[in-house]
């Protein structure tokens, strides 16, 4: 394998496993063999990220604001040294989707957040136990209203439907049965308890298994289930491969579930699989906002994120700790109408602004572009085109690009200093709005 | 405003039709040829690279004194029905009034007159912080600043039989 094609692989790794990368995490990264750079970002154990506890610390957030939380992941997302683990903790969160909104207890959602990171790449039916006893779970799903001969039967639905096996794969008895055995689930004074007056602890017939199963005994049931695996399998390839991958891959994948319920080798499956690296994989998913936003800090090396962020993540269609619905975000192609794309567009004006007049105090534009060796409108486009797109247009774009810059002569001139800045903001929108700057 | 929904139409229907040519400049480009150039674009150094790197942090207005809201106060678990009845009552009042404030100091014309209201608005939280005392315990007040810091007892993981 050239080295060329190598750092592509890597930083197609770092964008789907993470959320992009800034120069100095892609040097930290370049030098490795494929292998070793997944190795890394799936064992991002091993990883010292203190540094980021430190600066966290520094921001003082408030975990009781339903803005700072949002504010604080993000912050998350853009500083650590373990992106592999805020965009499983993401992943996590549009799987067992608990909307704010709802729960209204900020301190809840976090508390719930930083569960999802603890357990994000190990055991799945330790996770599924953790966040079934988590108190915002239990309020999102209505288990508090759970009691022994008034079922509420919400969490067993969707512990099935969503969490596990997937429709088709139970029955309406099962989730009557189930329910029965979560009855007594609840939540006093902020944590879990189990209530064992409101609990029915007589006999079920729960998938095939007899017994006096209570809420621990059905998860353990639905997490050694062979759909589980398959179920799982398949959300982890939408969402880090895309739709596109065969039965042989999702075989695989679900195989490596199946040996000890560990999401880590699931994904190290995924990552290492030929799909993943394939050319036809390479810019072919639609960036979450999640992505967008944080992946263009980090390409524009900006380290200050605005207070309103997450408001402009909520008008892409991203409203982190309040997903639409129990089933989440859709993901792919449903990330984009005609608002989430202003709204993106309007992003990338705002944040090309705030970077080029952080740049303008540091020197000349001129200055700075000559440093890098562009002297003209052809260098310049496929520069810029490059680093943001690693060059992903057609032709065709090259050339309406290159005229956008103008006939005159490029950096020529004192009197041009103002034109040559606007025409290098407007160029750098125009690729941030570009089709393939929408996808990683 | 036909103008803009032109515009947004376009925008959608040429996303569209790159959607669904997935990978066009790929397919007529190889990946190794259009990385043909090296990587340094990429690297410490390019153009979006600050002369001096600044700390990470977040901007944010900076909030109103330390009152704390009363959606806040209601996190505290061990809050009794009857401060939560005590509560509703304060905010109801203290909202009122904090209005009443705001809306004269929006409209207040000069300097001076700003200066005056904005002292009668910390008085008025102040009085509300007094009368918070009475209501909340001090623990408990340490319960919710535990909770805006952001400090767990995380439990250790139970491991699924």
């Amino acid at each position: 394998m050239t080295e060329k094609l190598k750092g592509q692989q890597i930083r197609h790794l770092l964008r789907r496993a993470g959320f992009g990368f800034t120069p100095a995490e892609y040097l930290s990264y370049r030098d490795l063999d494929y292998d070793e750079a997944v190795e890394r970002l799936v064992d991002f154990e091993t990883e010292d990220n203190s540094a980021l506890d430190a600066l966290i610390e520094s921001q003082n957030f408030d975990f009781t604001s339903g803005d700072d939380i949002k504010r604080w992941w993000l912050f998350r997302m853009l500083f650590t040294r373990r992106p592999l683990e805020e965009k499983l903790t993401l992943f996590w969160h549009g799987h067992f989707a608990t909307s704010l909104k709802k729960v209204r207890n900020p301190y809840a959602m976090y508390v719930q957040n930083r569960l999802f990171r603890k357990l994000c790449i190990g055991d799945f039916g330790n996770l599924l136990l953790a966040v079934s006893k988590d108190p915002a779970m239990i309020v999102w799903l209505d288990n508090q209203q759970n009691r022994k001969g008034k079922p509420n039967e919400n969490f067993a639905r969707e512990i099935m439907e969503l969490f596990t096996l997937g429709i088709g794969h139970y029955s309406e008895a099962d989730v009557r049965e189930a329910a029965r055995a979560f009855t007594g689930w609840q939540v006093k004074n902020g944590v879990f308890s189990f209530n064992k007056g409101a609990h029915d602890a007589g006999k079920k017939l729960f998938l095939a298994e007899s017994g006096n199963f209570d809420g621990t005994q059905v998860i353990s049931i639905l997490a050694r289930h062979k759909q589980t695996g398959r179920f799982l399998a398949a959300k982890l390839l939408h969402f880090f491969l895309g739709p596109n991958f065969d039965r042989a891959l999702l075989n695989k994948v679900a195989g490596a579930y199946e040996v000890d319920r560990q999401i880590r080798p699931m994904l190290k499956t995924i990552f290492l699989s030929k799909a993943f690296l394939s050319r036809e994989n390479q810019f072919s998913l639609v960036k979450s906002p999640c992505q967008y936003v944080v992946g263009t800090l980090k390409h524009l090396q900006i380290s200050t994120i605005d207070g309103d962020l997450p408001r402009l993540l909520s008008a892409m269609g991203q409203d982190l700790f309040a997903p639409p619905s129990v089933k989440g975000w859709d993901g792919g192609t449903a990330w984009l109408s005609s608002d989430t794309m202003m709204a993106r567009f309007n992003f990338a004006n705002r944040i090309i602004g705030e970077k080029m007049d952080a740049l303008k105090k540091q020197g000349s534009l001129k200055d700075l572009l000559a440093e890098k060796g562009i002297d003209d409108q052809g260098t310049c486009v496929a520069y810029f085109l490059q680093l943001l797109v690693e060059g992903d247009v057609p032709p065709p774009v090259v050339k309406r690009l290159e005229d956008y810059l103008g006939k005159e002569p490029f950096l020529k001139g004192a009197e041009s200093k103002t034109l040559l800045d606007e025409r290098l903001r407007g160029l750098l929108h125009l690729i941030m709005t570009l089709p393939s700057y929408q996808l990683a | 405003m036909t103008e803009q929904v032109f515009r947004k139409c376009s925008l959608l229907l040429s996303l569209a039709a790159w959607m669904t040519m997935p990978n066009q400049a790929q397919a007529s480009e190889p990946l190794e040829r259009r990385g043909e150039e090296s990587d340094r674009v990429f690297l410490p150094g390019n153009f979006f690279t600050p002369a001096v790197a600044s700390a990470p942090s977040v901007k944010r207005k900076p909030s109103l004194a330390s009152v704390p809201s009363l959606e806040q106060l209601k996190l505290i678990e061990s809050l009794t029905a009857d401060q939560s009845k005590r509560l509703n009552e304060l905010f109801r009042d203290y909202k009122s009034d904090i209005s009443a404030l705001q809306a004269e100091l929006k409209g207040s014309p000069d300097a001076a007159a700003k200066a005056s209201l904005q002292a009668r608005i910390s008085l008025r939280q102040n009085t509300l912080m007094e009368a918070l005392k009475v209501i909340v315990k001090t623990e408990q007040m340490d319960e919710l600043e535990r909770k805006k810091k952001g400090m767990t007892s995380d439990s250790e993981v139970e491991n699924l039989p």
